[in-house]
């Protein structure tokens, strides 16, 4: 298992001492989850759209490498260009190749999760290019120097003085009136999507059939983006196509919906290829990059291939009690909550940390949420179940010794005796060894009163609760 | 390099789903037609909660009139506008010249289409496709058609013939589907619009402020 520098139960211990994120974040999600609701509420059929929606990935999932070829074909038709990734490392660079070779500074960015997992930012630095986020959170994080902490929405953890502070500082224009703040950020970004040399845009749907990218979103800088400048550059995971235009439908009954409450975004944009003959606007080149980055693996693992059904809506995140308690950046990883807990671990490039499936409680409201039927706590007990066959987990193993043998059970349940009920304390002096941890969060068992005394007395009531019955 | 990686990652997926992949145990449930409605009532009711101002015209005349009031009413100075039947048929040139609105004609536009718009008040558009249950405006780039006039400037009027009215995005989808797709396909539901300081709803992010739909009724 690849380690990472991130510790998930460290980031998540920090974050849930910040009382004040927290109190943002709650009113954040609970927000969204009313939408959310209530246009489920409004849908007398979701449960049909959702197993259409589930069926449609599946047969995806089914034929995905007939149907990555099949796009390919169409957009090649159209006159794109398409560029396949096997890392998230080569990806970014290929990017850059394409973009330092036609001699672009300044590039503009519709909110791309795949982006954020290939680090281009940092990548396109580095090879001299400016590249602006467009969407007005991920403009706000980007200015702030942060990282988005929530796949739809993300810069919900930030606060509007956070954000009026931040707008003073680098345009020394001030407000806390909202739509003074989008005003102020709006005739910023202008400036950049008039001037930029390329836009780079994610794709929530691919279509085989058509070559077509399609991308959701409120705010329309995703259209500018793939509108104004001479190149688009789109990208994309593998496993985000499906066949035709009628599965594209089935999709997007489900996406908005499970997503942000609406029926459909303000803007959803179908964009096939670059512009054609006669045509004076539009990009003159079209390129579509596809990651892989562990995924074709993912699809050969019959236990864990369903979380690339996975259509980013980010339900699972708004009902997770850990994600509502942590925040997204706890998880150190671009995808948070449950879905990013099954998905980053998995990643090749830039993976999470692999103890993250641990801090799901198996509350199962994710899967209750996903509407492409996804699994996750089934899921994330598999990944750990591989970590434990990788890690040796020394209050695991010792208790694992000690139920096989009841003798040995026996004489460590005296000792622990001596101390009980003041294990706390004991454990206290060492805050960091396992017992210390087991406690941090946890209430031992009683153990003066052991369960095989009590055992006799229990039985004896017990039958006489059911007296007569018996 | 770039053919490896294709090469490599196809080569895995095929492996993947050739090893006992289980068949998809139901083939996709079909979705049942749109049947919803398709009339003006129905969509200008979703198109205004959405932010878009409505009115219908009767006549071409009517629509000339609507026009002209908008463009006073806006204090619009410069346009662009579509090459689109749907647009010869109320006449927009002549009501934007009668009105001494200088109309940018697409060739006048610079080389980069989009700074040139954003100096511009208004862009006159008509739609391919009305969507009735969303309240969507469905816009299909073209020669003559160009992407940034519904999208840059300050104002979007929309013109939309009752016959381009269909009942939802499946319909308006699977009509799409019988001909070849256009370079640029926007279903556009309400004002560019965001969330995302502290969920406070602000619309006119980066597209236009406002959208002015004209329903013509006979066409
Ligand atoms: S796992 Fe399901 S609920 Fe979570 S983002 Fe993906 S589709 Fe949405």
């Amino acid at each position: 298992m690849t380690k990472t520098a991130h510790d998930f139960a460290k980031a998540s211990a920090k974050a849930l001492g910040d009382r004040q994120s927290r109190a943002i974040l709650h009113k954040a999600i609970g927000h969204i989850r009313v939408l959310r609701q209530r246009s489920v509420n409004a849908m007398p059929d979701f449960a049909e759209r959702q197993a259409r929606a589930v069926a449609v990935r599946d047969k995806t999932l089914a034929k995905l490498p007939e149907l990555l070829e099949k796009l390919e074909a169409s957009v090649t038709a159209v006159g794109g260009r398409v560029h396949y990734a096997e890392t998230a490392e080569t990806a970014a660079t290929l990017v850059a190749r394409i973009l330092s070779e036609r001699g672009a500074k300044l590039v503009v960015k519709g909110k791309s999760m795949v982006s954020e997992e290939m680090g281009l930012n940092e990548v396109l630095e580095a090879a001299g290019i400016e590249a602006v986020e467009t969407d007005l959170g991920e403009y706000i994080i980007q200015l702030a120097g942060q990282r988005p902490s929530h796949i739809l929405a993300p810069a919900l953890h930030v606060s509007k003085e956070q954000v009026s502070d931040l707008f003073a500082r680098k345009f020394g224009r001030t407000s806390t009136d909202i739509p003074e703040m989008t005003r102020i950020a709006r005739d910023s970004l202008r400036q950049k999507f008039l001037a930029a040399d390329a836009g780079i845009t994610g794709c929530n749907i691919a279509i085989a059939e058509t070559g077509t990218v399609t991308v959701l979103e409120n705010e329309g800088n995703i259209r500018l983006s793939g509108s104004c400048p001479p190149i688009h550059i789109a990208l994309m995971t593998l496993e985000k196509v499906v066949e035709t235009l009628a599965d594209a439908a089935v999709v997007l009954d489900i996406l908005p919906p499970a997503a942000t409450g609406q029926t459909l975004p303000v803007h959803l944009s179908f964009f096939t290829g670059a512009r054609r003959e006669g045509e004076r606007d539009g990009p003159r080149e079209m390129h579509l990059v596809i990651l892989d980055n562990g995924r074709s693996d993912i699809l050969a693992d019959p236990k864990l291939r369903s979380i690339l059904r996975c259509i980013r809506c980010g339900a699972c995140l708004n009902v997770c009690p850990v994600y509502q308690s942590v925040g997204g950046h706890a998880y150190g990883t671009v995808y948070p909550g449950p879905m990013g807990s099954v998905i980053s671990p998995l990643l090749k490039d830039n993976p999470g940390d692999p103890r993250q499936p641990f801090a799901c409680t198996h509350c199962a409201a994710c899967s209750e949420a996903c509407p492409a039927g996804i699994d996750h706590p089934a899921l994330l007990q598999e990944l750990r179940r591989r970590v434990s066959e990788t890690e040796t987990d020394l209050p695991v193993a010792a208790f694992s010794l000690l139920a096989r043998h009841p003798l040995l059970f026996g004489g460590a349940a005296a000792v622990g005796r001596l101390f009980d009920p003041k294990l706390r304390e004991v454990a206290a002096v060492a805050p960091d060894a396992p017992v210390g941890r087991f406690l941090r969060c946890r209430e031992f068992p009683g153990l003066a009163r052991p369960f095989s005394r009590r055992f006799k007395a229990l039985a004896r009531r017990l039958k006489r609760l059911q007296g007569g019955r018996a | 390099m770039k053919t490896r990686a294709k090469n490599a990652i196809l080569g895995r997926l095929r492996a993947a789903t050739a090893a006992g992949f289980p068949r998809v145990s139901a083939p996709t449930i079909p979705r049942k037609p749109g049947g919803g409605v398709a009339d003006f009532e129905r969509f200008a009711a979703v198109l205004t909660t959405l932010g878009p101002t409505f009115e219908m015209a009767r006549t071409p005349e009517e629509a000339r009139q609507a026009l002209t009031a908008y463009l006073a009413a806006n204090d619009v100075k410069t346009a662009v506008r579509w090459d689109h039947p749907d647009l010869d048929a109320v006449s927009a040139a002549g009501v934007l010249a009668e009105a001494k609105v200088a109309v940018i004609a697409p060739e006048e536009l610079p080389e980069r289409v989009c700074p040139g718009l954003a100096a511009v008040d208004l862009g006159v558009t008509a739609v391919a496709y009305a969507l009735c249950a969303t309240g969507s405006l469905v816009m299909a780039a073209a020669p003559g058609r160009e992407r940034g006039t519904p999208l840059v400037p300050r104002l979007h009027v929309a013109f939309v013939a009752r016959s381009r009215l269909v009942p939802d995005l499946p319909t308006m989808l699977e009509r799409v589907g019988q001909g070849p797709m256009p370079s640029a396909l926007n279903c556009v539901s309400g004002v560019s619009s965001t969330g995302d300081i502290e969920f406070v709803y602000v619309r006119g992010v980066h597209g236009p402020l406002a959208v002015h739909v004209i329903g013509l009724d006979w066409l």
